[in-house]
């Protein structure tokens, strides 16, 4: 799927992750992979795990970083749909 | 566990579900599997680790014909790092010596240095051995120390000439060990653990003119950590679980370097002021003004 700026996410049923230094490690209990993030990576997981949508990421980010919105809700956009490809997110429910 | 024979497999059960393999030429090195809930390491042409799932409980089956020497380092390094992370303990395949009770973990993949660098700091004043193949990482959550866990480097005929080791009239096992690493007593051996100062993950690269150490952060130090854990409960999502918080408990505890350097053993001794130039900094950071 592609995600847009409405979209909320949250972290995936059997993903873990822990966050220390300036990284963060994010592991797929089922397949015993790991991931990392750093720097603006790391920031995004934090707001995109904490119900903001992608479009509030952006423009969260925005005042962090000098970037551009559009081109910040690019990059959003393409993290969140890699970590949802990988099941390391997965679509906000209300019910979860 | 470099050149090993073709794997020769005990009076196994025929149930053991293997979940994990190490080969090399098509032949099977290593592998790890399950038998009902009981844990199974083989280590081609040297022995099977079967374990209880806590770890508390296990026999060591050695292959007939093995050489005793490498039955002996299986069962005291990779096994007792198996058995340890069946009960909840961090282990790194590591090499680690010791001074002043302040230890330099050597961590990398096989064939990058680690018992090579290691002896060489081991030949120096004030250094002892505390592993050759396994870390032992305890008192995570104080202050991360590494507890002495083998006796002996395991060196190949290159290292030992650059060392200036001879193993002439020593015992030869079988024509293959003429070839293979052979152990090698140190100076010294650590008789009690050691406040891990400094993780250094070993890289050969032969553009380098001489080695050179760099401070590793983020996922970055994270990764060079985690893929050199030693795994037994392969299918256990608790024990992955506990494992990265181990590991990050270490991190925050204890820097990670990259040791780059080029391959030429020449260059052994300047990686080995490097580390010992490092030992001090540490050492000296760790203490504060």
């Amino acid at each position: 799927m592609t995600a847009s700026a409405a979209t909320r996410v949250q972290i995936g049923p059997s993903v873990y992750a822990r966050a220390f230094d300036e990284g963060l490690v994010v592991l797929d209990l089922k397949r015993g992979e790991y991931f990392g993030l750093d720097g603006v990576g790391r920031r995004m997981w934090e707001l995109l795990v904490d119900a903001k949508a992608v479009g509030q990421v952006a423009d969260l980010l925005v005042e962090e970083y000098e970037v551009e919105r559009d081109a910040l809700l690019a990059d959003v956009i393409a993290l969140t749909d890699e970590l949802l490809e990988r099941g390391l997110l997965v679509l906000w429910t209300q019910t979860q | 566990l470099g050149t090993l024979p073709k794997v020769k497999p005990l009076a196994m059960s025929p149930d053991i579900r293997w979940l994990c393999e190490t080969t090399a030429e098509g032949h099977t090195l290593f592998r790890i599997g399950r038998d009902g809930s009981e844990w199974v390491a083989e280590f081609a042409g040297v022995g099977t680790l079967y374990a209880s799932p806590g770890g508390t409980t296990f026999r060591f089956e050695a292959t007939g014909d093995a050489n005793p020497d490498q039955v002996a380092k299986v069962r005291h390094g990779l096994s007792l790092g198996l058995l340890r992370h069946l009960q909840g303990k961090l282990t790194l395949h590591a090499s680690s010596a010791a001074r002043h009770g302040r230890a330099i973990v050597c961590a990398g993949n096989s064939g990058s240095g680690k018992s090579t660098t290691i002896a060489e700091l081991c030949a120096r004043t004030g250094w002892s051995l505390l592993s050759d193949d396994v870390a032992l990482v305890d008192s995570i959550e104080t202050l991360p120390e590494i507890t002495p866990a083998e006796r002996l480097h395991w060196l190949l005929q290159d290292s030992r000439a650059q060392l200036g080791i001879s193993t002439e009239g020593a015992p030869v096992w079988s024509v293959a060990d003429t070839r293979s690493k052979r152990p090698i007593a140190p100076a010294r051996v650590a008789d009690r653990p050691a406040r891990c100062s400094a993780i250094c993950s070993l890289v050969f690269d032969d553009d380098a003119s001489g080695p050179s150490l760099r401070r590793l952060h983020g996922s970055d130090a994270a990764s060079r950590l985690l893929v050199s854990c030693i795994r037994f409960a392969l299918d256990d999502a608790a024990a992955h679980q506990r494992e990265l918080d181990q590991v990050i408990a270490v991190l925050e505890r204890v820097p990670v370097y990259e040791l780059r350097r080029p391959h030429r053993l020449q260059q052994l001794r300047a990686a080995g002021d490097l580390l010992e130039i490092l030992a001090g900094d540490v050492a000296t950071s760790a203490e504060g003004p």
